[in-house]
């Protein structure tokens, strides 16, 4: 059951998801659930996808027409709808990381260096 | 149908395919495949949740679709359930259809702007004597109005009645009636003619202007057509008018009239004589309280230079709007109130059954909530159905205005609009559809709250909701009071318009209008040229008459009764110097023939009549009315007294005194009048009254006949009853007053449905309460007296609350009808009285029927 504070969480990380996402599917076409575990996995389990914001998220970048979907056979012989990047979505992607990284560079300095306790 | 995406069924299929290949790594991990299956639905969250955040994003008319499917699922219901749907509709229908039809009649009379360019420009003027709006203002004053006030961009002026007379033009001589006006009235109004050109200001020279505006309908018959009129010369009462121009079809303004002749420049009358109304159009921006603050100061300075006529006289303004519907404003607007109440026990009713069915309902709203349905969405499908009901009910209430556009008619009539257009048009579809949505909302709003507002673990327990019906059940009872207040009400104002009306009719007016003809006789030029000749002809009409068979006796007068409440004329006696207005005594001034007073029963109470002895060249005779003879010569004998009157030095002797009559209305006390000698003035016109043995109407022929004269020398028009003319006058009131009963009788019936309801459920709730009693020894008579006394409280309280309720609204109707005396018990009572009869009616049959019901059976039920 999603709470307000749930709500307010995958709003904040909503362009966040969207470029993982993409990322993901640079690697060629995947199911949601491969997705989900390859963002834990790459993210060494820092990133935990939630999975009920998973599809709703694949679904808006499907209605943008960043990915598209088909349906498909896993790897253990289930039916998974599959998606994978489009060429607008390639362009999106890159756009979006460079803004991405301009806005953490730009926090840095703002932030400061890292300071060492002790 | 909806949707413009994916299909929900695929997003579903997804999640699946998405739990299912969890489920497998998960076995693979080692565990079950109830503990796997398990845990991957945990891991993914709210699987509903995600399904319908699908949903709605891929549904974007969602409101809409929802609206729709409330919409579907409140005809099922409604379908469901014909019965209580027809009832309910029916008994809205009559409360929507009712108020649509008063309201496009308060629109046409009174919102709906009239049909001149700028209509909040114009202005009427009349005088008033003392603060009190008394009529017509005179022809200098107008004058002197025109010259001096600068508010007005103009001010125009007709006289204020319509004048008859004969055409002459047609193949029989006709009666046509003329309004005289300025040659700028139209050119105010801004209105122009349909034909020709209007009056220019250059036409009105002298005091025979001789230039006239036709009527469409006259010019039609006479000359075939308005074009074909314009520029010919017409013949009214023998003298000849040029033909400027015809107006519009239907053209009417203030009076009736064929056609409007322009007076001259001098208008030659006293600066006493009043029988002018005024019509201006203020200038741009000058308001109407500016143009009253500078007529009042003109009038001040009148009163100084003229202090014999202009006493106490002001000229008061009021828009022309108001203005035309003063008579109809007020009663207009109460019979819309109470058209609004009567809905509103309507919506009581069915409020009232919809809380009922409520209650069968519970059940359904408690499952729904439990599935997790918000408040807010059942409240809204509740008031889909009611709404729906309540439009079905304004589609069937479109009807009930359209039967009731007879009534209406005569309504509008009651007022001076004339009539535009078919009366449901767009405006009463969309006061029909307005009322019907909010009568929804008013009925559904509370049943559907209360239906709503659950505790939902407790009915789910237990499986009763008898708090719940408790105040269901307190509420409806309060309906009900709430009815009956406002029945009361309505039938209270009933019936103290009925008892004014019933106290109108038998009014004595003076004279016996039954068994009595009237009619007009018109010399025709040319003919009988000097008044002797004039009198002498009438003379001799007059002994035809009354050799007639069938003719008790026939007499003349200048004007009739009720009919023509004008000429009222200053009197004094002869040693006396003329009075100011305002001292003086005014008298209706009307001219008769002998015999007048026998033919209408008028009784005389000292002297004699006229006879043939007052011819002209004697000396002037005056028969004085009671109340005249009182105010002129108090405590003394008047007879062989005289007396001036009205303009001129003629000397009147006193001769008789005849009883007092009501010539101008029948609710105002008699006024005093004078009567001379319709031989000394030789009018060319007078009115005919016989008296008939047998019925009035039968009498028309056969005079028509005798008066038809092959060298068209006399024109006999307009023959009616006496009685018509004294009905005729009630006509409005009476309109209002069957109104008024109308909608008070619909109240009663509603109010005593209402009631049964109450009661029918209350007894249906007790039977077996009412069984065991019986049971136990109780007689049937007790068990009536206990439904019937819970009835009656409702009853009483009702009441209680409708007296207070009454009082302003006989205020209301006191400033409303003129004459109504203080608070009459008899009527209030005999209204509560009617109220209580049907009440214990529709209390008793619930009542009767409980302790007919089988003992043993509800016992069983039990």
């Amino acid at each position: 059951m999603s709470t307000q504070a749930d709500n307010e969480r995958i709003a904040l990380l909503q362009g966040t998801l969207d470029l993982l996402i993409l990322r993901t599917l640079v690697f060629g076409a995947d199911h949601g659930l491969g997705i989900a575990r390859a963002i834990q996995k790459q993210s060494d389990d820092v990133l935990l996808v939630d999975h009920g914001s998973l599809y709703p998220a694949l679904q808006r970048l499907e209605n943008q027409g960043w990915i598209s979907a088909h349906w498909g056979v896993s790897s253990n012989n289930r039916k998974a709808r599959f998606y994978e990047l489009t060429k607008s979505g390639r362009q999106h992607l890159v756009h979006e990381t460079s803004q991405w990284r301009k806005l953490v560079f730009a926090i840095g300095l703002v932030l400061g260096p890292e300071e060492v306790e002790g | 149908m909806w949707r413009h995406g994916r299909a929900q069924e695929d997003f579903s299929e997804e999640i699946r395919a998405h739990l299912e290949m969890e489920t497998d790594r998960l076995r693979g991990e080692g565990l079950s495949e109830a503990e796997a299956s398990a845990q991957a639905r945990r891991e993914f969250g709210n699987v509903t949740r995600v399904e319908e955040r699908f949903y709605e994003s891929n549904h974007i008319f969602l409101a809409l679709e929802v609206a729709c499917c409330d919409l579907r699922y409140a005809l099922r219901t409604l379908a469901k359930n014909p019965g209580f749907a027809t009832v309910a509709a029916l008994v809205l229908a009559l409360g929507i259809g009712s108020a649509t039809a008063l309201f496009t009649t308060v629109d046409r009379a009174l919102l709906r702007a009239i049909p001149f360019p700028e209509p909040d420009r114009l202005v009427a003027g009349q005088k008033s004597i003392n603060g009190v709006p008394s009529g017509p203002v005179s022809g200098p004053d107008y004058y002197d109005y025109r010259a001096q006030c600068k508010s007005f961009e103009s001010l125009a002026a007709l006289v204020s009645i319509s004048v008859p007379g004969t055409i002459t033009d047609g193949p029989e001589p006709e009666l046509a009636r003329v309004s005289f006006v300025t040659w700028d009235l139209f050119r105010t109004l801004g209105v122009t003619p349909a034909a020709g050109r209007p009056f220019a200001p250059d036409e009105a020279k002298g005091s025979d202007a001789a230039r006239v505006m036709l009527s469409d309908g006259l010019a039609s018959r006479l000359f075939g057509g308005a074009r074909q009129a314009v520029g010919k010369t017409l013949h009214w009462n023998n003298h000849a008018y040029q033909i400027v121009g015809v107006m519009r079809r239907g053209f009417r303004f203030l009076i009736d009239a064929d056609l409007w002749i322009l007076m001259g420049r001098d208008i030659g009358d006293a600066r006493d004589q009043h029988n002018y109304t005024l019509i201006g159009r203020l200038k741009p921006g000058v308001t109407l309280r500016q143009a009253q603050l500078e007529a009042d100061g003109l009038s001040k300075v009148l009163e100084r230079e003229y202090p014999a006529s202009n006493t106490g006289k002001l000229l008061q303004l009021t828009g022309l709007h108001a203005y035309m519907v003063t008579d109809v404003r007020t009663s207009l607007l109460l019979l819309m109130a109470a058209s609004v109440l009567v809905l509103l026990i309507a919506c009581g009713n069915v409020a009232g059954l919809l809380l009922a069915r409520g209650q069968l309902r519970i059940p359904e709203m408690a499952m729904r909530t439990a599935l997790g349905a918000p408040r807010g969405r059942l409240v809204r499908q509740l008031l889909t159905e009611s709404v729906l009901l309540t439009m079905f009910a304004g589609a069937l209430g479109i009807g009930v205005a359209y039967a009731l556009q007879g009534l209406l008619t005569r309504l509008l009539s009651l007022g001076q609009i004339e009539g535009q257009g078919p009366l449901l048009d767009g405006v009463a579809l969309l006061f029909s559809l307005g009322a019907s949505i909010a009568t929804g909302i008013l009925v559904g709003v509370v049943p559907a709250l209360r239906m709503t507002a659950l505790n939902l673990a407790h009915h789910l327990k237990t499986g009763s909701h008898s708090t719940e019906e408790a105040h269901s059940t307190r509420l409806r009872g309060s309906l009900v009071v709430l009815q009956v207040a406002v029945s009361a009400v309505l039938l209270i104002g009933s019936a103290t318009l009925i008892h004014e009306l019933a106290k109108l009719v038998s009014t004595d007016p003076g004279f016996a209008p039954d068994h009595v003809l009237t009619g007009r006789l018109q010399i025709q030029r040319g003919r009988e040229a000097t008044a002797v000749q004039r009198s002498a002809y009438f003379a001799s009409l007059l002994q035809e008459i009354q050799g007639q068979p069938g003719v008790v006796s026939a007499a003349f007068v200048s004007l009739l009764p009720i009919e023509d409440p004008f000429n009222d004329w200053p009197i004094w006696p002869a040693d006396q110097p003329r009075p100011a207005n305002k001292d003086a005594v005014f008298a209706f001034a009307r001219w008769v023939s002998s015999g007048y007073f026998d033919t209408m029963r008028i009784p005389l109470l000292r002297g004699r009549d006229i006879d043939a002895s007052d011819i002209a060249g004697r000396r002037h005779v005056v028969i004085l009315s009671k109340g005249a003879t009182e105010k002129l010569f108090p405590n003394q004998n008047p007879i062989a007294r005289t007396v001036h009157a009205g303009w001129n030095d003629t000397d009147y002797e006193v001769i008789g005194v005849v009883g007092d009559a009501r010539l101008a209305t029948l609710s105002d006390s008699p006024m005093p009048a004078f009567y001379l000698s319709a031989a000394q003035a030789g009018s060319a016109e007078m009115r005919v009254v016989v008296r008939t043995s047998g019925n009035p109407p039968d009498m028309i022929s056969p005079l028509r006949r005798l008066l038809k004269r092959n060298d068209g020398s006399i024109l006999f028009s307009e023959p009616v009853p006496m009685e018509s003319i004294l009905d005729k006058s009630l006509a409005g009131y009476r309109t209002i007053v069957l109104s008024a009963g109308v909608f008070s009788a619909l109240a009663l019936i509603l109010t005593a449905v209402g009631l049964y309801g109450v009661l029918a459920y209350y007894v249906s709730q007790r039977r077996n309460e009412i069984a065991i009693r019986m049971a136990l020894g109780a007689t049937q008579g007790r068990i009536l007296g206990m439904i019937l006394g819970r009835g009656m409280v409702l009853v009483g309280a009702g009441l209680v609350l409708g007296a207070a309720g009454a009082y302003p609204e006989l205020q209301l109707i006191r400033g409303m009808v003129v004459g109504v005396e203080t608070l009459n018990l008899a009527t209030c009572l005999s209204a509560a009285i009617v109220l209580c009869a049907a009440s214990m009616l529709a209390c008793f049959l619930p009542a009767w029927r409980a302790t007919r019901g089988g003992l043993l059976a509800a016992l069983r039920e039990e």
